[in-house]
């Protein structure tokens, strides 16, 4: 850029319409557009531009703003409140509401571990779910599992129950010549006469109640036929 | 020089009352401050919509941290840096205020002045002034801070210097270089209606 460019730059033309340029920079610039009508052209246009910046008018804020403003300063004010008095009742060096509040702190702080201690503990516990394969000696747990001709089965109200079945249709007695004759013509479900316990199933697209020998009796009679 | 001083001793007593819990001392500056927090996060912004957000945002940053300012600078100057600062931070990722003319909507400057107003005084005193608020949407945020800063909010090229953390040849440069867009702009649309003159 030449020095002649240079005087014309619209930093120095911006400058010289806020009345920033020194005393010796203005006249020279002055002196500069008496000669040269290219550089006046654009000293009036930034002019322009100026005086269009000035029209625009200031705008008044909404009265919606002071109303959003002043809420969400009292809710400022309210938490500003809450954190003064936790932090003076922590303080060691604070009042004499220290050590009660500092000891109701400690027992809030082990209630929550004792709470997600137990949590977790009930978590694991419902993560691994015991299986039982086989009868069982003694009293079962709602919810306790167990796996019985490709079945997943649930102990819940007296009975094992198949999981996603409805209500059975009809009920069969192991004890019976029906029970067993049914039996024998589901081989695979054999399992049920060694379990000794009520089971709710499904046996093809037919959900039913399979009721043991009499009292659990394991030394149930051999189904026909086999 | 005496009504600076007396000036920056009531504004360290305001920020100190808020310090004390003084509830009516950050009433006292939004009062005071409000239409220029508002009016600066417009020209920043371009959308009265977004403004309104930016300023409630801005004063709650300004209640959080009044009771530390120290009256290195003026209020009103640091009031200004705050409010330019969180602008910057929240607009710079909003790329549709950076978007070509021909993309917007056809009430594209207009929304620079507030359109709450009364239609008679939302006009603009002139179509260069229409113009121009409309092209200032489309300068650089850098210089589009300085200009507006300058031209619109009348600071001095110092005030500018402190609220934008800039040396004084920066901040002529950037008012300089804001301008001569502007300028660029309103030619081009001065071209532009004179052909669609000439056509019809």
């Amino acid at each position: 850029m030449s020095a002649h460019d240079d005087i014309a730059a619209p930093e120095t033309l911006s400058a010289y319409l806020d009345g920033e340029l020194s005393v010796d920079r203005q006249e020279e610039l002055e002196a500069h557009l008496e000669q040269n009508p290219e550089s006046r052209r654009r000293l009036e246009a930034m002019r322009r531009v100026i005086d269009g910046l000035h029209q625009i008018e200031p705008a008044m804020p909404p009265p919606t703003l002071e109303h959003f403003v002043t809420r969400q300063i009292a809710l400022e004010r309210e938490r500003i409140h809450w954190l003064k008095r936790l932090e003076g009742s922590f303080s060691i060096f604070g009042n004499r509401q220290s050590p009660i509040m500092m000891l109701f702190g400690l027992i809030i702080a082990l209630s929550l571990f004792v709470y997600y201690f137990a949590v977790a503990v009930e978590r694991q516990r419902g993560d691994s779910i015991p299986v039982v394969v086989g009868p069982a000696d003694q009293g079962r747990a709602v919810g306790e599992r167990l796996e019985l001709a490709g079945r997943v089965l649930f102990w819940e109200g007296e009975a094992w129950h198949q999981q996603r079945v409805g209500a059975p249709a009809r009920e069969i007695a192991l004890a019976t010549d029906e029970g067993r004759a049914w039996l024998a013509s589901h081989p695979e479900l054999e399992p049920l006469a060694d379990l000794g316990e009520p089971a709710v199933i499904e046996v093809a697209g037919e959900v039913v109640r399979v009721r043991p020998a009499a009292g659990g009796d394991r030394e149930m009679p051999a189904p026909a036929g086999r | 020089m005496t009504a600076v001083t007396s000036q920056a001793s009531a504004d360290l007593a305001l920020a100190q009352r808020h310090r004390h819990g003084d509830d009516r001392a950050f009433d006292e500056v939004y009062r005071r401050f409000a239409p220029m927090v508002y009016n600066l996060a417009l020209r920043l912004s371009g959308r009265a919509e977004v403004a309104e957000d930016l300023s409630q945002e801005i004063f709650i940053r300004i209640f959080r941290h009044l009771g530390r300012f120290n009256g290195r600078s003026s209020l009103k100057t640091w009031i200004y840096r705050v409010t330019v600062n969180h602008c910057r931070s929240r607009l710079g990722r909003r790329r549709w205020l950076t978007r070509p003319l021909a993309e917007d909507d056809a009430d594209f400057g207009v929304q620079l002045v507030d359109e709450r107003r009364d239609p008679e005084s939302r006009t603009l005193a002139g179509d260069v002034g229409r113009r121009v608020a409309e092209g200032l949407r489309l300068v650089k945020p850098v210089f589009r801070e300085a200009v507006v800063l300058r031209d619109l909010e009348g600071l001095s090229y110092q005030e500018i210097a402190q609220v934008l953390g800039v040396r004084l040849g920066t901040v002529r440069s950037r008012i300089a270089r804001g301008r001569e867009q502007l300028r660029v702009y309103l030619e081009q649309t001065d071209e532009a209606a004179d052909q669609a003159d000439a056509k019809s």
